[in-house]
């Protein structure tokens, strides 16, 4: 068949000559390149290419395919430091004074412009310059790529100039027929702010400003109210204290001033002084302040009141007061109340009774044991309080009572739709609210509830102040432009009442005219204030003045103790706590946080269940097996984790987890919202419940923990072999205040007869005089002083870019923190000792890691330090394994780019905010490379250099106040301290010629660089005595 | 160059050993034996000396372990000294395995390379095959016949051939 | 050697009297066509061998986080299988070397085999010290060669970096042995390809022959270098396993810093070896109907040895036990009870009724000549000595010093599969080994045979030798 043949037009069919001329030049060319190229003459362009035609059309090509080139190419901003700021040096931080959220004064450290870590304030005398893990990842916030970014009208975008008309307008109506305003607030610590409310508040006639903490001390305040006449929660001075008595008060950990108590009451705890201060605890859950108690007594809940009650009659007897009738007696092991009474009234005024419930009557108690001792005026000073919890119960119930029936409610920096127990009722109510305003920075329950979410900056990004207390001041600055179309609220405030003010000028006007002393101008005292971040202004004396007549009403007080210890028994009791790291949940949205391992029970990202250890083995429980918890009407699922030393017959459950609003990180946290167990039980939070039943579930639910075994014995206690292989004197050392005082060495006896054992073949590299012309870094790490806080874990992770590696990958024993704080049990497991020991890569003089590794990753310093060279290492893990310490931490995966990380890893590559909080003089490491603690090498680097410049001299070495690395800095205890050896005068150096100084597993000769020091007790004989007897009874068992 | 051997093939190793001597009594010294397997002494019939791979050897393995060492020891003592867990500049010990493997490693591969050497043998060299069967089962006694005086003496030799068990007397001759 | 014998002598070859009769068993595989049942087996362990090679990729791809090795236990699968493999190496090597120190003739049979054994194993072995490292395509740094970045040599205090000098002097030293060992078969291949006028594959066979001919001078010098070899390889294989041993014994982990682990490790290695070299040959000698050449003796003098270094090595674990107790050391002693009663005891008993109790069975002749049983036995001796390197690792590892970082370890399928995959490895190479090279060695067997017939090609030829004028 013949082939067809197509035709694109008449033309082409019928083959016209015209066609046929025109399809030789299909593709004409009118520019004769070739020709002209190839130098020859062409008549049809008439003239004669030479050199300069083709220099010409060679530019025009070159300019041509540039131009494209550069039309192609993407457009970004990149802003060199031509014309350099001056205040600005790339390379060199900047450190500006601000104030944490908490209230914490801190020092922001900038770099190229941008906030990345924080240091308490040395500056201000409150703190003395110590901040909690809390403190520490709040710089994070500000990078949070889940934060608002504009403000929102239910879930859509708004611009603020509709925002603020609608508010205005609304405003107007309810100003015009005078409707119902409420404003709640979380404690606002900031006079400014309160006096921009005050602002805001005019011309209402029905307007409140209710403050509202999800975890309330307002029992505190009520109390004082009641007996003093004084609605306040005063200053406690531990420093003073000779004897402290706890009552299931958390105070070197969740309680009210955190870092703040930790560093006072460790000022009384220093040996070497011959006299340390008397701690007795009494509490349900194991607490750091249970644990760093010289005896510590589990009780329940509902035994509180009664013991208080015979803790007050049996001082009253001694001091021949009047004791509370219709009390029945109860007591401790060995008859604690009874000692503690007698140290009490030995220590009157030199004592201390705290009490965290939220309980009025308990706190009456308090106050009353308190008073009779005389402690106010010299520990607790009423006269000058501390405003770090304002809330008010009675208010917010009465609040959420009348809900419906408010015009307009604003919720600024709280968020009672999830922290309370109204949660259900104000997402009911808050629909029938004509307006409702949430001003937050993230997005929360509340604000999900809310008509209008007024996006709010960071406090990076906005000017206020803080009051902690009625003496200390500080000035919360911005370091970082807004980096979103947010705005603070006090500006909001201001606006919706129609002044054209800004809050910077009123904050200005009103420390002017409150706290300016008037000598000098204005500004010079606003710009030092605003460079030290702080100011103190001189209090009232402390004493309670005389017209002020206390009145104890502890009859009824004791009634209603009474009624309730006689709930004891029935059923389970339930603690609710705050955790050291998460707290009340508004920071849930924060993976350094989440990954904190809890200081006790050493899980992540998860809340759980604490099981008494006895009640466990009875009831058949162990970790992961999840149990209902029901308790009047309300129930709870959630994982049981066996806790040491909780109070038989009580369990613990955290709040601040299960939120439903707020972030990715949160989306990838577990753990249940416990705030629907909190009740309201005589207008306050009651946050412990009596007459819970447990029941297992029979299904279990993965825990991450980061620890596993908890003490230094064998786990299955010696079944194998009858022998414990007792680890302790390797590990630990202990001894008590007495043994102290007659033998400095007392707990570190065998040291220096073990020391003569190790000889070695070769000579020191540290010992001739070469090398000690040269710094020797150390660090000495104090037992007696660590609260296990974890301030310095969180410190180390942000300094050195530690990734967050979630929960996953720590339940398979990943984790990656440099800095560990290890928390073993010792004596019985239902009351154990606890000690902390922080431990960190040692930098051993024979490190058995540096002796392995083939490829040299990791040598020795001539400073003393253990050098890892991670571009170097290839990753054999090699010297992972031969470290008796376990401190090298491997790159199992890309942290920084792996997709299972893309939510929880800060410095993940496709964060576009996040990975602005790293450290730029850190690296980021790859997959495959062995890390670990460098001692902070940069900062040691940084000082080198400024000495170096201050003293103009290349031999001039930093001391002790010119660094210090990021743990030993954040240590709110003091307990780390780092230097240079080769200086006698270092404080290190002191360190190491102290009598309690040893070395972790110092038989093994690697001679590490980190000196621990013997942990002393003030504990008496008998009481030592005790303890043991107690762990043999319960020894005998398993 | 043009070269004729006379070939005296066996079966059985023993009848070679026994040939050979005879041909020795004759004063007849033959130019080489070819066996599929070695037949032990027989070096004394052939004037085979004893060979000096073995002193070759010894020094290989003085040059491996010195080469060994001295790395080791000029990078860590002199190029650049480091602080490796403590331990000296030159930590002797630690050296041993290194310097003994070193040892090893020149010793062998040495000794193996000098044996192709002096036996001329490497990859895809063409055998002088006598028979094509000598690596299989037969044994072949080769004389050179130039070092033969005359047809008698040739008579002779493959009679003493014959007369200890040859199967076979032939001639070779290599281009 | 066909010289004078007495009668009694053990016989080493049966049913043997002409010599060209080895050459036609040994080289029948060679010659013939591939059979369906190799062609099936190959394939299946080149399959194997595929999967591991899949799960090494994954692993290079995603990280070692797709093993399940943690902080505290980073080392598990990866350095079992490498020690466990090295191990398998040192039969042949002794077999080879030692054996021919002893003069122990029965070894010519089964030398070469083993040692193809040997080279086989040590691949496999020396994959894992690559792989397991987090980032494998540095390897290179392994080496100490001059670079610009001023101190950054190899650490020759590293008992991996002793490692690598060891294995790769231990593999190109064995190869070459083996190598020298094949070039007069390797001749006697070409030239009965050539009678057979199979030229190509004679040529290729001749390239690698190096134009042997089997001259007297040729055999004298070839025997002297093969006893300096043996000289050299006896100590570098006793070398080796010390070293591997130190990557342990140097260390301060409890349970892994032990003097007795170098001759512990050698036995264990000679132990596992011969019980690799039993399974192996009890197959070989099967398939390839080689039982003339390696007969029952053989195989009852491997069970042999197979028993004492058993014994040798329940020894060892005796003595370590008894020294931790000895010690007094609280860490010593608690790492040793915990091997046998901890989380992984089950692994420590597997491994003591494998390597102690189940060679003892060959004290009984019966056993010793029966191959199933033996076979049996074999396979339960490898299971045992990966196990030994299993609990060595991981029981010292996951308990050390701080209770706060003891861990567990549970590995995943990625670690088995390239386990496995090893094995694909090593069987592929094997299978491919016995068609093509000579897996018996011929002309030492040849020494072998005694009282030689006059086979009929080699009949008196009925012409007068042609004599030249």
């Amino acid at each position: 068949m013949k082939k067809p043949k197509y035709w694109r037009g008449i033309e082409e069919l019928n083959q016209t000559p015209e066609f046929l001329e025109s399809a030789k030049h299909e593709f004409p060319t009118d520019v004769p390149f070739e020709d002209t190229l190839s130098n020859t003459t062409d008549e049809k362009l008439g003239f004669k290419a030479n050199r300069r035609d083709f220099l010409k059309i060679m530019g025009f090509g070159m300019t041509a395919a540039t131009l494209s080139a550069c039309a192609e190419a993407p457009l970004k901003k990149v802003i060199p430091y031509v014309n350099k700021p001056d205040d600005i040096i790339p390379g060199v931080a900047n450190w500006y004074a601000s104030t944490t959220p908490e209230g914490t004064p801190v020092l922001v450290k900038t770099r190229e412009g941008r906030p990345i870590k924080f240091e308490g304030n040395p500056d201000s005398p409150l703190t003395e310059g110590v901040m909690d893990a809390v403190g520490h990842s709040q710089v994070l916030g500000v990078y949070d790529i889940d934060r608002l970014q504009y403000p929102l009208k239910g879930a859509n975008p708004v611009s603020w100039t509709k925002l603020d008309n609608t508010v205005k307008t609304k405003l107007q109506e309810i100003k015009a027929n005078g409707g119902k305003v409420r404003v709640v607030t979380g404690s606002v610590l900031s006079p400014t702010t309160k006096a921009a409310v005050g602002v805001f508040a005019e011309g209402f006639e029905d307007f409140k400003h209710i403050s509202f903490d999800a975890v309330s001390s307002y029992a505190t305040a009520k109390s004082h109210e009641m007996n003093f006449g004084r609605a306040a929660i005063p200053s406690y001075y531990f420093e003073k204290a000779d004897v402290i008595v706890g009552f299931s008060c958390d105070f070197l950990g969740s309680w009210i001033g955190g870092a703040e108590y930790s560093a006072k009451y460790i000022k009384n705890r220093d040996p070497k002084k011959g006299h340390m201060s008397r701690h007795f605890q009494f509490e349900s859950n194991l607490t750091v302040t249970g644990g760093m108690a010289d005896l510590r007594f589990p009780i329940k809940p509902s035994e509180e009141g009664i013991a208080l009650l015979n803790l007050y009659n049996k001082v009253a007897k001694k001091m021949g007061g009047q004791v509370i009738p219709g009390v029945k007696e109860f007591n401790v092991a060995m008859n604690g109340l009874d000692k503690v009474a007698a140290e009490l009234v030995a220590a009157q005024g030199k004592s201390l009774v705290v009490c965290g419930s939220n309980d009025v009557n308990t706190q009456q108690v308090v106050n009353a044991i308190n008073y009779m001792l005389g402690n106010y005026g010299e520990t607790i000073d009423l006269n000058n309080p501390s405003y770090f919890r304002q809330g008010n119960d009675e208010e917010m119930a009465a609040l959420v009572a009348e809900l419906d029936t408010v015009d307009a409610v604003f919720f600024y920096d709280c968020n009672p739709a999830y922290s309370s127990p109204f949660a259900e009722e104000i997402s009911k109510k808050l629909a029938k609210v004509p307006l409702s305003v949430a001003m937050t920075y993230k997005t929360n329950e509340t604000s999900e509830l809310c008509q209008y979410t007024a996006a709010s900056s960071h406090f990076l990004e906005s000017w206020s102040d803080a009051q902690q207390t009625a003496t200390h001041y500080s000035i919360v600055q911005p370091t970082i432009n807004p980096i979103f179309d947010t705005r603070q609220p006090q500006d909001s405030f201001l606006k919706w009442a129609g002044s054209d003010q800004a809050y910077y000028d009123m904050m200005r006007a009103w420390w002017k005219e409150t706290l300016f002393d008037g000598n000098g101008s204005f500004d010079a005292f606003w710009d030092e204030t605003v460079r030290s971040g702080v100011k103190t202004v001189p209090g009232v004396p402390s004493a309670l003045s005389s017209d002020v007549a206390p009145s104890f009403n502890l009859v009824s007080a004791g009634r209603a103790l009474m009624a309730e210890s006689d709930k004891a028994g029935e059923g389970t009791e339930v603690v609710l706590y705050t955790k050291l790291s998460i707290g009340d949940g508004t920071n849930a949205n924060n993976p350094w946080l989440q990954e904190m391992p809890d200081p006790i029970t050493r899980t992540v990202w998860d809340n759980y269940i604490t099981v008494p250890y006895s009640d466990a083995e009875e009831m058949g429980i162990s970790n992961e097996d999840v149990l209902e918890v029901s308790v009047d009407g309300k129930s709870i699922k959630l994982p049981a984790v066996v806790q040491p030393g909780q109070a038989r017959g009580t369990i613990g459950i955290a709040l601040g987890y299960g939120r439903t609003s707020g972030g990715r990180v949160i989306k990838n946290t577990g753990g249940k919202n416990a705030y629907p167990l909190v009740s309201l039980s005589n207008g306050t939070m009651d946050y412990t419940l009596t007459g819970a039943s447990i029941t297992k579930t029979g299904d279990t639910y993965p825990l991450a923990l980061t620890q596993t075994f908890n003490t230094l014995y064998d786990p299955v206690r010696g079944a194998s072999s009858g022998n414990d292989y007792d680890r302790t004197e390797h590990i630990i050392k202990e001894t008590t205040l007495g043994a102290y005082i007659k033998d400095p060495y007392a707990g570190n006896e065998h040291r220096e007869a073990m020391k003569q054992h190790l000889v070695t073949l070769w000579d020191s590299h540290f010992e001739d005089k070469e090398t000690n012309k040269y710094i020797r870094w150390a660090m000495a790490v104090d037992m007696n002083k660590c609260t296990g806080c974890g301030a310095c874990v969180v410190s180390c992770s942000v300094e050195n870019n530690v990734p967050v590696v979630g929960k996953e990958e720590v339940r398979t024993r990943r984790e990656m923190h440099w800095m560990r704080i290890d928390r073993y049990y010792s004596g019985e497991m239902d009351n154990p000792d606890v000690a902390f020991q922080p431990m960190m890569c040692q930098h051993c003089d024979n490190a058995p890691c540096e002796t392995v590794c083939p490829v040299l990753a990791t040598i020795h310093s001539y400073e003393g330090l253990n050098q890892m060279t991670y571009n170097r290492c290839v990753g054999t893990r090699y010297c992972a394994n031969n470290c008796p310490y376990k401190v090298r931490r491997f790159n199992w995966f890309n942290y920084y780019n792996g997709e299972q990380f893309t939510d929880i890893n800060p410095g993940h590559v496709t964060n576009p905010l996040g990975h602005f909080v790293l450290n730029p003089d850190v690296t980021v490491r790859f997959r495959g490379v062995m890390e670990k603690c460098s001692w902070c090498v940069q900062r040691l680097q940084e000082a080198k250099l400024r000495v170096k410049i201050r003293e103009n001299s290349s031999l001039a070495k930093p001391t002790d106040d010119d660094l210090k690395t990021a743990c030993s800095q954040s240590c709110p205890a003091d307990a780390i301290v780092f230097g240079d050896l080769n200086d006698p005068n270092s404080k290190i150096s002191k360190y190491y010629r102290d009598e309690r100084g040893y070395h972790v597993l110092e038989e093994l000769k690697v001679l590490p660089s980190v000196m621990y020091l013997t942990r002393v007790k003030n504990r008496t004989e008998e009481e030592v005595k005790f303890k043991e007897e107690a762990d043999m009874r319960q020894r005998t068992y398993a | 160059m043009k070269k004729t051997f006379l070939l005296g093939k066996f079966w059985n190793p023993d009848d070679v050993m026994t040939a050979l001597g005879k041909l020795r009594d004759q004063g007849v010294q033959a130019y080489d034996v070819y066996s599929p397997f070695p037949i032990h002494n027989i070096e004394p019939l052939l004037d085979i000396k004893r060979t000096r791979l073995s002193v070759a050897c010894f020094i290989y393995g003085c040059i491996g372990a010195l080469t060994g060492f001295t790395l080791m020891s000029l990078l860590y003592g002199a190029v650049w000294p480091m602080n490796i867990g403590g331990k000296p500049a030159i930590p002797v010990p630690s050296f041993a395995p290194v310097t003994f493997e070193m040892t090893i490693l020149f010793a062998a591969h040495g000794v193996i390379i000098t044996f192709f050497i002096v036996q001329q043998y490497f990859p895809g060299k063409k055998a002088e095959l006598m028979d094509i069967r000598q690596t299989d089962d037969v044994f072949v006694i080769a004389i050179d016949q130039d070092r033969i005086s005359g047809v008698d003496q040739t008579q002779s030799i493959s009679n003493v051939f014959t007369a200890n068990g040859a199967f076979e007397v032939t001639e070779k001759t290599f281009e | 050697m066909s010289h004078v014998e007495s009668p009694i002598r053990q016989k080493w070859v049966t049913n043997t009297d002409t010599y060209t009769k080895v050459t036609e068993d040994i080289c029948r595989p060679i010659e013939a066509k591939p059979n369906l049942a190799w062609l099936a087996a190959t394939a299946f362990s080149a399959l194997v061998l595929a999967f591991g090679a899949a799960m090494v990729g994954w692993t290079i791809w995603e990280g070692i986080g797709t093993w399940g090795l943690n902080k505290t236990v980073g080392w598990a699968f990866d350095i079992t299988n490498f020690v466990f493999w090295v191990g398998i190496g040192h039969a042949g090597t002794l077999i080879s070397a030692v054996l021919l120190l002893f003069r122990q003739p029965w070894r010519n049979s089964i030398n070469r085999a083993s040692e193809a054994m040997t080279i086989f194993a040590v691949v496999c072995a020396g994959m894992f010290p690559i792989i397991h490292m987090g980032r494998p395509w540095l390897g290179l740094w392994f080496l100490p060669f001059p670079n610009t970045r001023g101190s950054l040599w190899v650490n020759f205090n590293s008992p991996l970096l002793w490692d690598v000098f060891a294995i790769s002097t231990y593999f190109s030293v064995s190869a070459a042995f083996w190598f020298l060992g094949m070039v007069p078969d390797f001749a006697t291949i070409r030239d009965r390809l050539k009678m057979k006028g199979r030229n190509i594959a004679s040529w290729i066979y001749g390239l690698i022959a190096f134009g042997w001919n089997g001259s007297a001078r040729a055999w004298s010098r070839y025997e002297i270098i093969s006893l300096i070899l043996a000289g050299l390889c006896t100590p570098l294989v006793l070398s080796v396993h010390t070293i591997v041993s130190m990557d342990f014994a140097t260390s301060v982990i409890p349970g892994w810093h032990t003097t007795i682990f170098p001759p512990y490790f050698v036995a264990g290695a000679i132990f596992s070896g011969f019980g690799m070299v039993q399974t192996l040959m009890i197959v070989t000698r099967k398939v390839y109907r080689i039982e003339d050449y390696i007969t029952l003796d053989h195989m009852e003098s491997i069970a042999k040895i197979v028993t004492a270094t058993g014994s040798i090595v329940g020894l060892a674990y005796m003595t370590e036990f008894f020294i931790a107790w000895y010690s007094a050391s609280l860490w010593e002693r608690y790492i040793f009870a915990n091997r046998m009663f901890g989380p992984f005891g089950w692994s420590y008993w597997i491994m003591f009724s494998c390597n102690v109790i189940c060679p003892q069975l060959f004290w009984f002749r019966k056993i010793r000549r029966n191959m199933v049983a033996t076979f049996i036995i074999s396979i339960f001796v490898n299971i045992g000595m990966w196990f030994e390197r299993f609990v060595i690792i991981i029981t010292s590892l996951h308990r050390d010093f701080l209770p706060s970082s003891w861990t567990s370890y549970i590995p995943t399928f990625v670690e088995i599969g390239i386990l496995i995959g090893s094995f694909g490895l090593f069987f592929t190479l094997f299978f491919l080994f016995a068609k093509y090279l000579p897996v018996v060695n011929m002309f030492e067997v040849k020494t072998l045979v005694r009282h030689p017939q006059q086979p009929e090609h080699l009949k008196e030829s009925a012409e007068e030798p042609v004599i030249a004028s």
